[in-house]
C-alpha cells in the first residue's frame, strides 16, 4: 500500500521507499525509514500535503513523496 | 575558547544561547528561525567561552548549505560541542549525536524541552544516556533554566574528547522479520548509514520510559483542530482575515489621538523655527518640514509597525505560521513556489529586510529568486502599510482598487515567474507543536523590529520631509508641468505624482509624502498608490538582494518592478471610470 493511498486515522509501519537518493535522503532525516511506525493524521484535498505523527513529531509532506511510502 | 551549538532545526538552540550568554537572538516556533551563524559569549570565573550557534540540520551529511557549512565549522576541530536535543523527540535526535561522536570532538548533549517531556509522561534516564555513549548528559530547559548551574560545573571543569561509540554490533543484530533491507531499499539509502538509525533506536529504548498514557491537554485539541485539512484551513484564512481587519482599525483609531496629542508640540516646533530663523525660503521650509517629518512618522507609521510586530511575534511564537505554510501548500504548487514560501513572505509584512534572508528555508535558488521578487515588488511592509492606509483614507481613494491590483500583481508575478520553474521540489516540513506564547519574547521581538522605527523611518522621514517641502517651495515641480501632458494620457495622474512615484526607488513609504502635498481626485490617488505600492525594493532591501542573490538578479527585480507598477498604472487609467 502506498502511504497517500490509506484513509486518516490509521496506523502503519514503512516497508520501503520507492524513491531516488535524494528524496529518501529527505526522508531518512525526517526519520521516515523503513521500519518505523507512523499515523496519518490529515490528507488535504485536492492532492495537498499530507501530515503525518512520527513518535512526537507532526510532519507534512507533499502528495508525490507520500506516493514514494510504501506502507503496510 | 569557542563553542559550538549545533542541533536539529526547532529544538531551542538559540533559546540556550539566549539563556546561557545573555543574548537577546530572536527565537521562534518553527524550523528555520536561525538561519544564520548566532554569537554569544559566556563567562564562567576567568573562563570566557564564544559561542556559536548554527542553523539546525537534521543530519551532518544533508545536502544542504547549512549542513556544508557546519562541516566546515567541525573541521577546524572547535574546543567544544554542544548538541541540543529535543527531549521529545530523543530518537531522530540521536542519529546527529552518533554521527557528531564519529569526529571524537569533546561534546556535551542538553536534552532540552525536558520539562515538555515530563508533561507528556515520558521518563529519560539521562545517566544511563550518559553511560552509553560515555559523554557528559544534562536535562535542560532553556525556558525554565532547568539543568543550567549542572552544564556551567561541567564546562568549568572541561570536556573529555568523546569516543566512537558501538551500542550494538551490526552483523549481530538479529532481523526480527522487518524486510527493511530489501535490495531496493538498501539501495536507495546507499548514501545513508542505516546503521546509525538502528543504533538510535536502540538507545532510545534503552533509557526513554513512557510513564503512562497522557491525557490529551486543550492545546493538543486545538493543535488537532488546526491540522485537520478542511476545517483547519478554513480557521487558518478565517485568522488571516481577523489579523488583517484589526491591523486597519488599529491604524485608522489611532491616527485621530496621536494627530491630536501631537498638534501642540507641531505648533511649538514650527514657531519656534520661525522665531530663530531669518525670515526667509529657508524657515519657510524647516518651520512645515520639520513638524510634519517628526508628527507624520508617529500618526502613519507607528500604529501600523506596532501592530505587525505584534501580530508576527505572536504568528511566530505560537507555531501558526507553519500551518499556512501546509494549507497553501496547493496555491503556491501553482505558482512554482514550494509551501515553505509563506514563511518569508509573511515576515515580509513586518519588514522586509531580514525576509530576504529568511527566504534561504526554500529549497533552490529559482524559488528563492521568486520570493524575493515578489517580496520586493508585491509584499507591502508595515511601513507601507500605515502610510497605504492614511493616504487612501486622505484622498477618498478606492480601497478593493489598491489592495485588488496588488493581489492581481502579485498572481501574475508569481504565475509567470512559477513557469520559469518547472522542477517540483518534494514538500517536507516538520510541523511544530503549538504553544503559548511567552509574553517575554514577545516583548524581546516587539522592541527589536520597532527599534527601526527610531534609527531608521524617523530620521529618513525628517531629511526626505525637509528635501519635498524644498523642492516644492522652490517651485521646480513646474517645470516638469510640461511633463503633465503625459503623465496624463498614459497614467492619468499629474506630473507631480508620477514625480512621487520615481521617488519610491529610495523609499517606498516615503513618496506618499509628497502625495500629501499634492490636490489629487480619488481617481488620480487611487492610481499613484497602486502604483507606488507595486514598485521597487527599497535600498536595505537592494543591499540584502545582492548580498544574497547577487547583482543579476537585483537588475532583474529592478527591471520587473517597474514594468509590473507601469503597466498597472496603464491598466488602472484605462479600465477606472
Amino acid at each position: 500500500m502506498r502511504l497517500d493511498t490509506l484513509e486518516t486515522g490509521r496506523k502503519v509501519r514503512v516497508v520501503r521507499i520507492n524513491r531516488g537518493i535524494k528524496a529518501a535522503q529527505q526522508l531518512t532525516e525526517m526519520g521516515i525509514i523503513p521500519g518505523v511506525e507512523l499515523e496519518l493524521l490529515a490528507k488535504h484535498p485536492l492532492r495537498g500535503p499530507i501530515v503525518i505523527k512520527l513518535g512526537n513529531t507532526r510532519i507534512a509532506l507533499g502528495r508525490r513523496l507520500a506516493g514514494s511510502i510504501e506502507v503496510e | 575558547m569557542k563553542a559550538i551549538l549545533v542541533g536539529n532545526p526547532n529544538v531551542g538552540k538559540s533559546y540556550v544561547l539566549n539563556r546561557l550568554t545573555g543574548s537577546r537572538v530572536f527565537v521562534s516556533n518553527y524550523p528555520g528561525t536561525s538561519v544564520e551563524t548566532n554569537r554569544g559569549l559566556l563567562t564562567i570565573g576567568k573562563k570566557s567561552i564564544e559561542m556559536l550557534d548554527m542553523p539546525g540540520i537534521y543530519s551532518l551529511y544533508s545536502d544542504t548549505k547549512e549542513a556544508a557549512m557546519l562541516r566546515e565549522v567541525l573541521e577546524q576541530s572547535p574546543d567544544l560541542v554542544i548538541q541540543v536535543l529535543d527531549a521529545v523527540n530523543l530518537e531522530r535526535n540521536l542519529v546527529l549525536t552518533l554521527e557528531l561522536m564519529e569526529r571524537n570532538l569533546p561534546l556535551v548533549l542538553l536534552l532540552n524541552q525536558v520539562d515538555r517531556a515530563r508533561q507528556l509522561g515520558l521518563k529519560i534516564d539521562s545517566k544511563a544516556l550518559s553511560r552509553h555513549l560515555n559523554v557528559p548528559v544534562f536535562p535542560f530547559s532553556a525556558v525554565t533554566g532547568e539543568g543550567v548551574l549542572d552544564l556551567l560545573e561541567q564546562l568549568d571543569k572541561g570536556v573529555a574528547r568523546s569516543k566512537e561509540v558501538q551500542i550494538i554490533a551490526w552483523h549481530d543484530q538479529v532481523c526480527q522479520g522487518c524486510d527493511g533491507c530489501s535490495a531496493e531499499a538498501v539501495q536507495s539509502l546507499a548514501s545513508v548509514d542505516m546503521k546509525r538509525f538502528e543504533q538510535a533506536r536502540i538507545l532510545a529504548n534503552k533509557t526513554i520510559m513512557q510513564l503512562d498514557q497522557v491525557q490529551l491537554n486543550w492545546l493538543d485539541r486545538i493543535q488537532n483542530a488546526v491540522d485537520h485539512p478542511l476545517w483547519g484551513t478554513i480557521a487558518l484564512l478565517v485568522l488571516a482575515y481577523l489579523s488583517f481587519m484589526v491591523l486597519l482599525h488599529f491604524i485608522n483609531l489611532s491616527e485621530g489621538p496621536i494627530t491630536t496629542l501631537l498638534e501642540p508640540l507641531n505648533r511649538v516646533l514650527s514657531e519656534i523655527i520661525m522665531e530663530i530663523l531669518p525670515p526667509g525660503i529657508v524657515a519657510q521650509v524647516l518651520s512645515k518640514a520639520v513638524p510634519e517629518g517628526i508628527i507624520i512618522p508617529f500618526t502613519i507609521v507607528m500604529p501600523a509597525m506596532l501592530m505587525v510586530s505584534i501580530l508576527m511575534a505572536l504568528l511566530e511564537d505560537t507555531g501558526i505560521l507553519p500551518r499556512y505554510s501546509v494549507a497553501l501548500e496547493r496555491v503556491g504548487r501553482i505558482f512554482g513556489l514550494s509551501g515553505q514560501a509563506v514563511i518569508p513572505l509573511t515576515l515580509g509584512l513586518g519588514c522586509r529586510t531580514p525576509a530576504v534572508v529568511a527566504t534561504r528555508i526554500l529549497p533552490n535558488t529559482t524559488q528563492r529568486f521568486i520570493a524575493v521578487t515578489l517580496l520586493s515588488i508585491v509584499v507591502p511592509c508595515a511601513a507601507t502599510l500605515g502610510i497605504m492606509a492614511s493616504v487612501l483614507s486622505q484622498f477618498q481613494a478606492s480601497f478593493p482598487v489598491v489592495v485588488g491590483s496588488l493581489l492581481l500583481a502579485f498572481l501574475l508575478l508569481s504565475f509567470i515567474l512559477g513557469r520559469m520553474n518547472p522542477q517540483q521540489e518534494e514538500f517536507i516540513y516538520e510541523l511544530p507543536p503549538l504553544r503559548i506564547p511567552t509574553w517575554d519574547n514577545v516583548w524581546i521581538k516587539i522592541k527589536a523590529r520597532f527599534a527601526g522605527f527610531f534609527t531608521e523611518i524617523m530620521p529618513l522621514l525628517l531629511i526626505m520631509s525637509i528635501a519635498i517641502r524644498a523642492i516644492l517651495e522652490s517651485g521646480v515641480l513646474e517645470y516638469v508641468q510640461e511633463m503633465g501632458r503625459v503623465t496624463q494620457v498614459v497614467f492619468g495622474i499629474p506630473s507631480e505624482a508620477f514625480v512621487a512615484v520615481l521617488l519610491t526607488i529610495f523609499q517606498r513609504y516615503l513618496a506618499p509624502l509628497l502625495l500629501l502635498n499634492l490636490t489629487l481626485t480619488p481617481r488620480e490617488a487611487t492610481i499613484a498608490i497602486t502604483m507606488i505600492i507595486i514598485s521597487l525594493p527599497c535600498l536595505p532591501v537592494m543591499v540584502m538582494t545582492i548580498r544574497e542573490l547577487g547583482w543579476k538578479a537585483l537588475g532583474k527585480i529592478i527591471a520587473m518592478g517597474f514594468a509590473a507598477s507601469f503597466l498597472m498604472g496603464i491598466v488602472l487609467n484605462m479600465i477606472l471610470p
